[in-house]
């Protein structure tokens, strides 16, 4: 079964673009025209005529790991206020606009970057332009707004976590178990405490501290002309001036020399739940490469072994499902990130059944290199997904072009990954599996029903098993 | 706007600090480009000699096709005493046919990029691959295999059987199942759509020949739609679809019973203590797909609850914070319609947040929108339309739709048109005929000690 997440109009922290972008398996290239304005702002254009539709997208280098640390959530609920005014556009009046424009938007936060989102027929791209300069330029915010928000925000991680079953499991837990340093195991959707304790203030330095254009990308892709496009990125966000940005905090985690273990009781789930994660290595190296077609190996597709051994073998659970990345893809975020999957299962089978059947499957890819054609099938099945950028009207594409462009200052790279990826040998794969798959670089949650285990993972005296 | 008492101004002129009282003058957004033309492509449409519907569409620049079919073999066609027989079938056909195992097809599926999906409704059963164009005729193969020659394994029907008992009990601890799970009950009874969820005792009692025996009443060619929708070489998937179909039973003709929905005022509350918010549905019977009014029930929807910037989302969310994401729907069945309004408001505030959604149905019918309101809200409808047709999936479940509910393609030809045409005084109206107060049915599920004393006026004028 898969985990069910509420995702609401506007300012979800789960954004659904799971899919990504072009290759060129079949020779095509996805076309790229990258400068920078004087200020500073990445601008990626992408030309693709094929439906009269264009895809917007403004991502600013703060996630939710660099968040202040008595104001565990303000990432995301700075997020909100990012639709709640700006000089030009008043409350509900961006929503609107590009409502009436035929358009559809979003946000979302994440543990890298917090993005703003558009698609819409493509004659409407001033604009948006238009309207994304605006506040970029700026916000105007009333405590009334700010207060507003506070609410919504509580009523999003009150419908996505505190009442429901296996809420928060494992995207938002597993990070706070598996990793040491505050900036990635804190609560990022927040203690509502602190998004209670937020303030105009909090709100106005965050925004001068990290929402200006040289710590942002703007990528833009569909049908439009690209000189036009540049006439308007260049008009409207030409003289919004630069900001002084402050270093990035040290994020790195420690190796991790022991497995941990941990047992989250969820008073409102019925059956119980396990979920197991292994740091990655750093991204763009040989290893990370490899655990990108690791995952389609372990983890993506009724053929892969963790769901044949799980699943179809054993009948633990009706799906295993995670990757890399659980907020987002393989590509969107800067690290440090966690490979992880999970499953709900029933009482009667316990962690120990379930972790052992895992440790065959990785232990198999450990001892013995894979065989060419289970490489094959995973490069088949990542090539597969990196096309269904289309599924989602040019967002996907947007979402790998804009990344890129922020982490790397190299949007061209969505044209180069699927060489990377078919370098790779099965002695690749062997060497990253067991520096990466190893049982001590792995962390494993249980959750425990009210019923069953307590916190320290014993039973209750009485209970049954 | 009057709630700029407390403006924080953060500018390019004022980046230090807080500003202001008053805004700078106000620009207005640049107006759009004319619009850039937009053609529905056509699709091939042909039946085989044995019933079999095909369809074929060339579409987008990437090279990827999707291939689903569809099968009029749903809950409805259930002995009502057997709930879920319909999807264990369809699941099960996917786990092994007489000629490959479960194992094989995942693998097969794998080395065309995909993963065979299935998934059961009330009406339809669907299974699909979208694989790189260079497996499309491997695909038609698959599938044919799949869905001619199943071989229902009895170890895997039993997997099967396990998993759908544990889903059962995940979904009964959700709030917002359980609220769709009460409303649906009301609303339908014991009609299929009623039926959400088998007993444990039921998921017991199968046996692998109830399986098979639904399989044989309700699969066959009479019975089956092919959608191909992507890049594709036509002579090669017309000779594979031919090749693989061809000579497939016609079998049983389809039987699609249409449903009718409860009328007259329902109120229902679910207890959850301790939950710190309601889930709440709110709705009534409507006029469904074929009516001369549903062009109007669509648009109205929209402006109503059915787009984040309408009005009851502005209300309820934008206004007064009670809840994070709340919407109205048009819940199309076959021969029915139903508008609701769901949203997981918090506890304390159950009986406001339903106070201001009546409220704004009320302002609806007592005075029609502006023009302005209802050209927006059309432009905005008639966008998504274009975004939704602009990727496989979305051209795909418009066909689907178009012929589930025998519309024809003119459905999807003259929808801009349509919309475009909604007046402002159709919306009032349609908000007046058939958003009856006094016929609402309301199921919430929450914490009733501090909830239900918030809903009097509710349940009283309910009993």
């Amino acid at each position: 079964m898969k985990i069910r997440r509420r995702i609401g109009w506007v300012c979800s922290i789960l954004f659904a673009v799971v899919v990504v972008c072009g290759s060129k398996v079949s020779g095509q290239n996805v076309p790229i025209v990258y400068y920078k304005l004087p200020n500073g702002l990445k601008v990626v254009l992408s030309q693709d005529n094929s439906a009269p539709i264009v895809a917007v997208g403004v991502y600013y280098q703060i996630g939710f790991r660099i968040e202040p640390r008595n104001r565990t959530g303000f990432a995301h609920l700075f997020e909100h206020m990012m639709f709640q005014g700006s000089q030009n556009l008043g409350k509900m009046e961006f929503i609107q606009l590009i409502q009436k424009n035929g358009g559809i938007l979003n946000g979302s936060t994440r543990f890298d970057f917090t993005n703003y989102y558009e698609a819409l027929p493509s004659n409407t791209l001033q604009a948006v332009l238009w309207a994304e300069a605006d506040r970029m330029r700026g916000l105007q915010i009333t405590d009334a707004n700010l207060s507003n928000q506070k609410s919504v925000v509580t009523n999003e991680v009150k419908a996505n976590v505190i009442n429901s079953p296996y809420g928060g499991f494992p995207w938002l837990d597993m990070p706070q178990y598996a990793n040491t340093n505050w900036y990635n195991s804190h609560n990022f959707y927040g203690d509502l405490g602190d998004i209670d304790a937020a303030t105009l203030d909090d709100v106005q330095h965050f925004f001068k501290t990290y929402y200006a254009p040289n710590n942002a990308a703007l990528a833009v892709v569909g049908d439009f002309n690209i000189d036009q496009a540049k006439a308007w990125v260049l008009q409207y966000f030409g003289n919004i001036p630069a900001g002084t940005v402050p270093p990035a905090p040290d994020l790195t985690e420690p190796r991790q020399t022991a497995e941990r273990h941990s047992v989250k009781i969820d008073k409102l789930a019925r059956k119980p739940a396990l979920a197991f994660g292994y740091h990655m290595p750093e991204r763009q190296t040989r290893d990370w490469y490899a655990m990108g077609l690791l995952d389609q190996i372990l983890l993506q597709g009724d053929d892969s072994m963790l769901v044949q051994e799980l699943v179809k073998k054993r009948g633990f659970a009706d799906s295993v499902t995670g990757g890399i990345n659980e907020l987002g893809n393989l590509y969107d975020y800067r690290g440090p990130m966690l490979f992880t999957a999970s499953l709900i299962h029933d009482e009667d089978v316990s962690t120990e059944q379930i972790m052992s059947a895992v440790n065959s499957v990785m232990q198999a890819v450990i001892d013995k290199p894979l065989d060419q054609a289970t490489l094959r099938r995973a490069r088949t099945k990542l090539v597969s997904s990196l096309y269904d950028d289309e599924a989602n009207a040019g967002l996907g594409k947007v979402d790998l072009l804009a990344s890129f462009a922020l982490f790397d200052d190299d949007p061209g790279e969505i044209n180069t990954l699927v060489d990377k990826f078919d370098e790779l040998t099965p002695a690749d794969l062997q060497a990253a599996a067991g520096r990466y798959l190893r049982v001590e670089n792995r962390t494993v949650l249980e959750v425990a029903t009210a019923s069953g285990k307590d916190a320290n993972g014993n039973f209750p005296s009485g209970s049954q098993q | 706007m009057n709630q700029r008492r407390f403006i924080l101004l953060i500018s390019s002129v004022c980046l230090g600090g807080i500003a202001v009282a008053q805004s700078p003058t106000r620009q207005s957004p640049p107006e759009p480009a004319p619009v850039r033309p937009f053609h529905l492509a056509a699709r091939t449409h042909y039946v085989l000699p044995n019933g079999m519907q095909v369809n074929l569409l060339q579409f987008g620049s990437v090279p990827k096709v999707t291939i689903e079919i569809d099968v009029s073999a749903g809950r409805v066609n259930e002995d009502p005493k057997q709930i879920d027989v319909s999807a264990i079938t369809a699941e099960l056909m996917g786990q092994g046919t007489l000629t490959q195992t479960g194992d094989e097809l995942a693998l097969a599926a794998g080395d065309m990029g995909a993963s065979l999906s299935i998934a059961s409704g009330t009406y339809k059963s669907k299974f699909s691959l979208d694989v790189l164009s260079e497996s499309a005729t491997g695909a038609i193969r698959l599938l044919a295999d799949v869905l001619r020659n199943p071989s229902f394994p009895a170890k895997e029907f039993e997997r099967l059987r396990t998993d759908h008992l544990r889903t059962r009990e995940t979904s009964m601890a959700d709030p917002d199942f359980l609220a769709g799970k009460k409303f649906a009950e009301i609303m339908y009874g014991d009609q299929a759509s009623g039926r959400v969820l088998p007993t444990p005792e039921m998921l017991k009692s199968y046996s692998l020949e109830d399986v098979r025996q639904y399989y044989k009443r309700n699969y066959g060619a009479q019975r089956t739609t092919i959608y191909i929708v992507g890049n594709f070489d036509e002579k090669n998937v017309r000779r594979a679809v031919d090749d693989e179909f061809g000579n497939w039973l016609t079998g049983p003709a389809p039987d699609m019973p249409v449903q009718t929905v409860a009328t007259g005022q329902h109120f229902a509350f679910v207890d959850q203590t301790g939950a710190t918010q309601s889930d709440v549905i709110y709705g009534i019977a409507v006029p469904d797909i074929g009516s001369p009014d549903a062009t109007y029930l669509d648009v109205m929807n929209s402006l109503l609850g059915g787009s984040f910037g309408s009005r009851i989302t502005s209300n309820i969310r934008e206004q007064h914070g009670y809840s994070y994401s709340p919407r109205s729907t048009l819940s199309q069945g076959y021969g029915s319609n139903i508008w609701s309004e769901s949203a997981a408001i918090t506890t304390s505030a159950t009986g406001p947040a339903l106070q201001e959604i009546s409220k704004e149905i009320r302002r609806l019918q007592d005075t029609p929108p502006t023009v302005t309101e209802v050209r927006d809200i059309e432009q905005y409808k008639n966008g998504v339309f274009i975004l939704g047709n602009s990727s496989r999936d979305g051209v795909l479940s418009n066909l689907s739709f178009v012929d589930f509910h025998h519309l024809g393609d003119d459905y999807l030809t003259g929808y801009v048109g349509r919309v475009q045409a909604v007046t402002p005084q159709q919306i009032q109206d349609v908000a007046r005929k058939y958003l009856l107060a006094g016929a609402m049915t309301l199921v919430v599920v929450g914490d009733r000690a501090i909830a239900l004393p918030q809903l009097s006026s509710f349940v009283s004028s309910t009993h």
